[in-house]
């Protein structure tokens, strides 16, 4: 579908069809075909997941927290002790690569369960004992404080900006 | 894009604005007038280490995406990316960095009393052609109430 150019009003995006954003060779990234190229993130890892299938506890838990919204609380326990405490998977990827809970964490103010306060044993770690707390709450439940600063890609600004210009003329 | 601080870096610029505006595209201006009006940041991305984009080039990455990347990883007061690109998702979220689906971005500003619902449910349509099916259904369905 071919957009309007400028000061015409651009016949309104339906369902199924393509949003041809680079219809004149202008450089413009070409929409994604429908049915997509790359596979969607899985959404948790679980019981079943690589873990169970060879994959190393350290490997799996890094795995599971990629594959986790960073703004999902996970539980981070270690072997021998009971639950650390509640973190953000980021905060998880960040104990992951220190060894230490980030400063600004909610956990970095309380007692460890075990060794010196705040460290995180690496190689305790296990993939047993981390798990995400409830079963995934939409975005909704998941608002972000309305100062962040959020950085927008191309494809995703055109086709809000276009929203916006043809919702402004309808 | 009124729902929150907006940065994009320079190569979205280019590709939005620039391209856009050779185009003859009306987006185009929007998107130029709220540069403009300082309602959208513009930044530069400088380059990673080399080993870092020798990873983004193997990707295959378009060179707007690695931009995104660069400052997504480098700017510590982005909160996070939005995106409709799941390749750029996922490389975000192996970065380590926060990225916002965009659907799931537009359910938040529903959520977050900045956007009408209907207007919400009437952009998810305007963004389901990019997406695989099942994205935009899964948050109109919650977007009902109905999951």
């Amino acid at each position: 579908m071919d957009r309007a150019p400028l000061g015409r009003l651009a016949p309104p995006v339906l369902p199924g069809t393509s949003d041809g954003l680079d219809p004149g060779g202008t450089g413009r990234r070409p929409p994604h075909p429908p049915g997509g190229g790359h596979r969607a993130p899985s959404a948790v890892c679980r019981s079943d997941c690589e873990h169970s299938r060879g994959m190393r506890p350290r490997e799996c838990l890094v795995t599971a927290l990629e594959q986790t919204f960073d703004d999902r609380s996970v539980v981070i326990v270690t072997q021998s002790g009971p639950p650390v405490g509640l973190a953000s998977a980021q905060e998880g990827l960040y104990a992951m690569a220190t060894g230490t809970v980030h400063p600004s964490s909610d956990m970095a103010h309380r007692p460890a369960a075990t060794g010196p306060e705040g460290t995180l044993a690496q190689e305790h770690w296990e993939h047993t004992t981390m798990s995400t707390t409830t079963d995934p709450p939409g975005p909704a439940a998941q608002e972000r404080p309305q100062s962040a600063i959020y950085q927008w890609d191309a494809t995703a600004l055109i086709t809000c900006a276009r929203f916006q210009v043809e919702g402004r003329l309808v | 894009m009124d729902v929150a601080p907006l940065v994009v870096t320079r190569e979205v610029q280019r590709e939005t604005v620039d391209a856009g505006l050779a185009g003859g595209y009306p987006d185009a201006v929007e998107i130029q007038a709220r540069i403009q009006a300082g309602r959208i940041a513009v930044r530069e991305a400088p380059q990673l280490s080399a080993p870092f984009e020798e990873v983004l080039d193997l990707y295959g990455l378009q060179e707007g995406d690695k931009a995104v990347t660069r400052l997504a990883v480098q700017a510590s007061d982005v909160g996070a990316t939005v995106t409709d690109d799941r390749l750029l998702y996922v490389v975000l979220q192996r970065c380590g960095r926060q990225a916002c689906f965009l659907p799931d971005f537009i359910e938040r500003a529903v959520a977050g009393g900045r956007l009408e619902t209907a207007t919400a449910q009437r952009l998810l349509l305007a963004v389901r052609p990019r997406l695989a099916s099942g994205f935009v259904e899964h948050s109109l369905r919650r977007l009902e109430g109905v999951i």
